[in-house]
């Protein structure tokens, strides 16, 4: 008997080895080591972007790039998971683009540190394209495009209602959507969740406090201008001026040009189309201020190119960033402008795009420079959930807002402490 | 049920449990055929390999992360004891969540099992075609709740004018609704109408199978002594005898209900009393990539569904209207 779970137990154990390697090698791409010419095999990896087009030209890049052979991979579906698996893994990922740089894996060393490639010329880019790359005094990405979001509206109905220019104050604009509010179209598209997801974050920045004070210590958000502002969104949402349950969310511009709604929350990347449907009937604000000490606000996201720290490659791959993002300047203007439109956050770069120095984009552009808000790095996405659950609360299941606000705000500044104990 | 096989039934039950066993003892012992233990092993090898790598391993790195502060990480150092269920115990999202699932639950198992019986009983009576309609209720069972969302989202229950459920709303003079997914108790509508549909056709099946197995004689004696149709001989009868399988259905959709993720997921993400257990561990886990917390979390939604199965078998028997004893007295016999 003995001698049988021996065997058992050997076949069992082989078993078992087999299984591993072969889970192992499943999950390595084409990244890691050389060719017999000695190029660095490299992988970079891209989250899917709308428009047509961006994946040729990507792939075209890495084809046309000599000093190293670069595997395109082209990522649908929940990109930031996929990357966040494959740095886990610490393997098969070498150069990757990211909107969501995590402070904790920056400090455990995942991400390769860029300050050598980004130093140099980071005084040549926007101050705001830093924020998301900075940790600790370190630069972990090339800042590639940054998409503003704001608010985009029809002249044509603004006009048939009897309003001359664009909101500046967060009451006035209150008002201006109920006047837009008709039988045919609702006065505001800010997302099918009636705005609870922007509300909170853009809101905090255009009552003046931000999310998080500058040096992240602090959770800021939690104002009564604020708690006023996610109130008067409840009425919109309950009175009937917002466009909710729309096929597509506030990203995608169709129900805006299907004229279901005068305003829209936006970003500049679908300008080109929106400017297409409607050609000159579009305008720009950004989000009004709210209450006595706000300001306008323009949100920024921000896609950024990284290296994975456990690349066999660091070096080749690190030169890959910097020829593509940094040196090939006509590569970054094409790459903002011939798709979707995004401002480079190089500055001579972003000015040398004539598309983005004409007509509705150069008001975005300009828009962007004065009001531009990012929280950065140590806003993560746990906090900015927090905090939309609060709002959502209370605009759409009748919760008190400054109760509410202030309960997420404890609630961050507890992920902040966590954050910040290393 | 044809008289024959009435009859059988008749003498199995008039054999009951006197009737001769098979024997459990062993066959005479044979040679093994030689190489039929190599045999065993390389055809249980692809099973044995699939549940070591991601079954056995994966458990055992749940437990041991569990333990540890794995934020960003799946390869810790720091041990932080019962933080990280300490921590989980007091998030007031995690509590949230199980609230959500405790409405979920109370709105589709009793919906479910309704249905599904309605159907069962339905097709059980079909004089022809029977076939054909278990297939057609079973076929949604089969249909991606990912893609059944979508539908639903988009299609029955979208926001605008067009959408199936505002186009019925709207033949009874009523606006449209465009807050489906967005207002309580409007997308507890939208949520239990899809998994309802999707669904129904399995436990219609097993309450098929479980009408099935009632003796029709009982049925014949209650006619003889007047009882031929309507509610009575279906509480007299009919659900007495199905006792173990609505035993077995409540479990398995409590279990269901427990485990679920993708029209939440795919509905109703950004509303936070509509975010069930396993959708709040996604999120600790993969947004803020807690995964010390995430698989405390997980450990603890297992051993929540282990007790509940057990006292549910505890209290409902899957056996227990086989026979007519309480359960005790029956262990002691």
């Amino acid at each position: 008997m003995g001698k049988i779970w021996t065997r058992g137990r050997k076949v069992l154990v082989a078993t078992a080895a087999v299984g591993a390697l072969v889970a192992l090698a499943g999950c390595s791409g084409s990244s890691g080591g050389t060719d017999s010419s000695g190029k660095a095999n490299l992988t970079q990896f891209y989250h899917q972007y709308g428009e047509d087009g961006v994946k040729d030209a990507v792939t075209k890049w890495a084809a046309d790039y000599k000093d190293a052979n670069i595997d395109v991979q082209w990522v649908t579906g929940d990109y930031n998971k996929k990357v966040t698996a494959l740095l886990l893994a610490g393997k098969g990922i070498d150069i990757f683009e990211n909107n969501q740089i995590d402070v904790q894996s920056a400090r455990q060393g995942k991400y390769a540190d860029l300050t050598d490639i980004v130093k140099p010329i980071a005084d040549k880019m926007s101050p705001i394209s830093l924020k998301p790359v900075t940790i600790d005094g370190k630069y972990y990405g090339v800042p590639m495009i940054t998409d503003p979001q704001l608010f985009l509206y029809r002249k044509s109905m603004f006009t048939a209602a009897g309003i001359t220019t664009p909101p500046t104050t967060w009451d006035e604009f209150v008002a201006d959507v109920k006047k837009l509010t008709t039988s045919e179209h609702k006065g505001l598209f800010f997302g099918n969740d009636g705005g609870a997801g922007l509300l909170g974050y853009n809101g905090a920045a255009a009552a003046g406090t931000g999310v998080l004070n500058d040096d992240n210590t602090k959770v800021t958000f939690n104002s009564p201008a604020l708690a006023s502002a996610v109130n008067d969104l409840k009425g919109l949402y309950s009175g009937g001026n917002l466009l909710t349950g729309a096929a597509t969310d506030w990203w995608d511009p169709t129900s805006f040009i299907a004229g279901d709604a005068a305003i829209t929350w936006q970003g500049l990347w679908a300008v080109p189309a929106i400017e297409k449907a409607l050609g000159d009937d579009v305008g720009a604000f950004a989000f009004p201020a709210i209450g006595s000490s706000g300001t306008q606000e323009v949100g920024v996201s921000q896609w950024n190119m990284q290296v994975a720290a456990s690349s066999s490659n660091v070096a080749a791959a690190t030169a890959v960033v910097k020829a593509q993002w940094i040196d090939d300047t006509a590569w970054q203007q094409k790459f903002a402008v011939d798709f979707g439109f995004h401002i480079p956050p190089l500055t001579a770069t972003a000015d040398a795009t004539t598309k983005l120095q004409t007509g509705l984009p150069k008001d975005i552009v300009g828009l962007t420079t004065k009001y531009g808000y990012s929280a950065g790095p140590f806003w993560t996405p746990a906090m900015g959930t927090a905090l939309t659950d609060a709002v959502t609360n209370a605009v759409t299941n009748g919760a008190d807002a400054t109760s509410e606000l202030s309960k997420a705000s404890s609630t961050v500044q507890g992920l902040l402490d966590e954050l910040n104990q290393k | 049920m044809t008289s024959r096989s009435t009859e059988a039934v008749a003498q199995a039950q008039s054999l009951g449990r006197r009737a001769p066993r098979t024997s459990p003892s062993p066959a005479p012992r044979k040679r093994p055929v030689k190489g039929a233990r190599f045999a065993f092993w390389w055809m249980v090898l692809p099973f044995v390999a699939g549940i070591t790598v991601f079954g056995l391993i994966a458990i055992v790195w749940s437990v041991y992360l569990s333990f540890f502060d794995a934020r960003s990480t799946l390869t810790p150092t720091v041990f932080v004891g019962l933080a990280n269920y300490v921590r989980l115990i007091s998030d007031p999202s995690f509590l949230q969540s199980m609230a959500t699932f405790a409405v979920f639950a109370i709105l589709i198992v009793p919906t479910t099992l309704a249905f599904a019986l309605a159907l069962a009983m339905l097709v059980n009576n079909l004089p022809f075609a029977q076939a054909f309609f278990r297939s057609v209720f079973f076929l949604p069972t089969a249909f991606s709740y990912v893609i059944a969302s979508v539908i639903w989202k988009l299609g029955l229950f979208s926001g605008q004018g067009s959408g199936v459920a505002n186009s019925m709303l709207g033949l009874f003079g009523i606006d449209p609704i465009s807050t489906w997914v967005t207002q309580s108790p409007l997308y507890w509508i939208v949520i239990v109408s899809m998994r309802l549909w999707l669904q129904v056709g399995f436990y219609m099946l097993l309450f098929l199978a479980g009408l099935q197995r009632i003796p029709a004689m009982l049925y014949e004696a209650a006619a003889l002594d007047g009882l031929s149709r309507g509610p009575r001989r279906f509480w007299s009868i009919t659900w007495p005898q199905l006792r173990p399988t609505v035993a077995a259905v409540i479990l398995l959709l409590t279990i269901a209900a427990f485990q679920a993720f993708d029209e939440f997921y795919n509905l109703v993400p950004t509303i936070p009393a509509a975010r069930p257990p396993l959708l709040y561990l996604y999120n600790v886990s993969f947004a803020q990539l807690d995964y010390g917390k995430g698989a405390a979390g997980a450990l603890i939604l297992t051993a929540i569904m282990v007790i509940v199965a057990l006292l549910q078998n505890r209290f409902l028997g899957f056996n227990a209207a086989d026979d007519a004893k309480p359960r005790r007295q029956r262990k002691k016999a």
